[in-house]
């Protein structure tokens, strides 16, 4: 069997998981990740996570999207087939847009889902590696980095503190499986 | 938390000055213009509307998160119900305008002077005549002052008492007032801004008012969260409370280019002469203004409050309510103006001075109301939920 290289710690209530965290921000143990079933209040500022980028994408795509959208009636409308409509210059403003709302938000939406999925490893083909099947349904689970010292003293501290947060289960996991997943 | 506004001379000065400035441009429109006075009564009419609206969405805000049970706004609660106190005030202004149309002294609607001949409007004089006109803007306003009047006793009342009954009575005058307001709102803006093109009309118009009541309400909300805060008051109020008024200035500012938009490009698409006739009136006598309209008022909040960062700065926040606020001024103006005062009309300091009497007045009786109570509804039931607020997005 591989070192360990991580350990997982169950949790039955989000109020532990919070109290458990602060614990082990206390104590310097370096917290992985965390795996709940739905958003936990807080858990954000608590695990120190920088603002998503997400919102400047979907910016970026917007801007394209208009772009593209306005672009692409304007060549058409002006250059490509002009027709006369009702009398009204080939470059009418107004009527393109409708059609530029909606290339900006299609495009901004797009721009953003693909992001999401590219950057969590996710959509068609990916193999999600569920830790437990629980945490999809009413388990939190704690993923406990060892810092590289896996020594029987350390992994046996790391998991009596643990052990005082209320922890339900604990178990030890080769790198194995981390690899697959990060 | 017992905190008490003092509406000391530091703020009575400013918005002394203010209100000497309206009342010397006042003086100036109707003895130094001669127009027989126009000038005077389109700018008071004009004004008169545009404040009676913000004060309205004052009421609006509080009745919208009354029936969504929302906490976070108990800490800001007691600015628009102050706002919402200068309907009776603003009731007094309609009433002079009234006034002058029942005595012949102005003819800001075309259709107090029919020509003869005039079938269409011969034909609206059913609904458009100056007492039934007299009636609906009496009842509006009674209705809204009757509404507003109730909630503000029920809230006072329950700074006195804990008991949850006045905080479950809100929920009905909200609903009461939401309904009122849904069909008021509507017929007030075909009454008071519609009609002075008699001859035009809308379907989007009510909404179309509506909208830019909103935002004006919001940043005139926001302005007077950071005067207060500033000024050292509601310490409590924090990025967070400013952060979901910043969304609404935003989101509101797009519902209003939103429905600009609608109005604005049926009618240009279809094409039909009565209907164009309100847009080739404003594109070529008005035709910076109509630009900047849209500009200021859509393009401006949208940009400068886009990202959550800039909702959470105040003096970002306090430059865009600004720049919302006399922007939506210039849309009433281009509501008003063309159909009233016509060509006759400009900006000048006649113009500038009424408006900024108007903003001394509305804020002196918006402090005055401050003063009289508590700044925090503290007994109310949300308010330990809005002090713990904060939000992510």
């Amino acid at each position: 069997m591989a070192q360990p290289k991580y350990i997982k710690a169950y949790y039955d209530y989000d109020e532990k998981l919070v109290g458990s965290l602060k614990v082990l921000k206390e104590k310097g143990i370096e917290i992985l990740d965390v795996l709940t079933p739905f958003p936990v209040h807080g858990l954000d500022k608590l695990l120190g996570y920088r603002r998503s980028w997400i919102a400047r994408v979907g910016f970026i795509g917007g801007a394209i999207g208009a772009a593209c959208g306005l672009g692409f009636q304007a060549w058409v409308f002006v250059k490509d087939y002009p027709l006369n409509i009702g009398g009204k210059p080939f470059f009418s403003l107004p009527s393109f847009i409708p059609v530029t709302f909606e290339m900006t938000v299609l495009f901004a939406a797009f721009a953003m889902v693909f992001a999401f999925l590219i950057r969590s490893k996710m959509g068609p083909g990916a193999h999600p590696f569920i830790h437990d099947e629980k945490i999809t349904d009413d388990r939190f689970v704690v993923l406990v980095g060892l810092k590289g010292n896996t020594s029987d003293k350390n992994i046996e501290g790391v998991k009596s503190v643990l052990n005082g947060t209320g922890a339900r289960g604990i178990t030890l996991k080769a790198d194995v499986e981390l690899s697959k997943n990060y | 938390m017992n905190t008490k506004f003092n509406f000391t001379i530091r703020y009575k000065i400013p918005l002394l000055i203010l209100i000497v400035i309206g009342l010397a441009s006042v003086v100036a429109s109707l003895f130094f213009s001669h127009d027989h006075g126009m000038r005077f009564w389109t700018n008071f009419h004009m004004n008169t509307v545009y404040i009676i609206f913000i004060s309205l969405a004052g009421m609006v805000f509080l009745a919208i998160h009354s029936l969504g049970t929302s906490g976070w706004q108990t800490s800001i609660q007691r600015i628009p119900e102050a706002m919402a106190m200068f309907l009776p005030v603003g009731l007094a202004l309609m009433l002079i305008v009234l006034i002058g149309m029942w005595f012949n002294l102005h003819h800001i609607f075309h259709w107090t002077h029919p020509e003869p001949g005039d079938t269409i409007l011969e034909l609206k004089k059913a609904y458009l005549n100056i007492p039934f006109f007299s009636i609906r803007t009496l009842f509006y306003l009674g209705g809204w002052i009757f509404l507003t009047r109730w909630w503000r006793n029920n809230s006072l009342r329950q700074d006195a008492n804990a008991d949850l009954k006045y905080f479950r009575k809100t929920n009905t005058i909200a609903g009461i007032f939401i309904v009122f307001f849904a069909i008021t709102s509507s017929m007030a803006a075909w009454d008071w801004l519609m009609s002075i093109d008699p001859h035009w009309f809308s379907t989007l118009y009510g909404w179309y008012v509506f909208s830019g009541l909103l935002v004006s309400g919001t940043a005139m909300i926001i302005l007077i969260v950071l005067v207060l805060r500033a000024s050292g008051y509601m310490p409590h109020v924090n990025k967070e409370h400013l952060h979901d008024l910043g969304k609404y200035l935003f989101a509101f500012s797009i519902l209003w280019a939103y429905l600009w938009f609608s109005q604005y490009m049926l009618i240009w698409y279809g094409n039909i002469p009565e209907e164009t006739v309100y847009f080739v009136e404003r594109l070529e006598g008005f035709n910076t203004l109509f630009f900047i309209n849209v500009g200021v008022n859509f393009f401006v909040p949208f940009l400068a409050l886009m990202t959550r960062n800039s909702k959470r700065i105040p003096i970002v926040l306090a430059f865009t309510a600004v720049v919302v606020l006399a922007g939506h001024w210039i849309d009433f103006y281009l509501m008003v103006m063309p159909g009233s005062a016509g060509a006759s009309s400009k900006i000048g300091f006649i113009e500038i001075g009424m408006t900024l009497g108007y903003l001394g007045l509305f804020l002196w009786i918006v402090f005055r109301v401050l003063a009289k109570a508590n700044l925090v509804p503290e007994n109310h039931p949300f308010f330990k939920e809005s002090l713990e607020y904060h939000t992510n997005y």
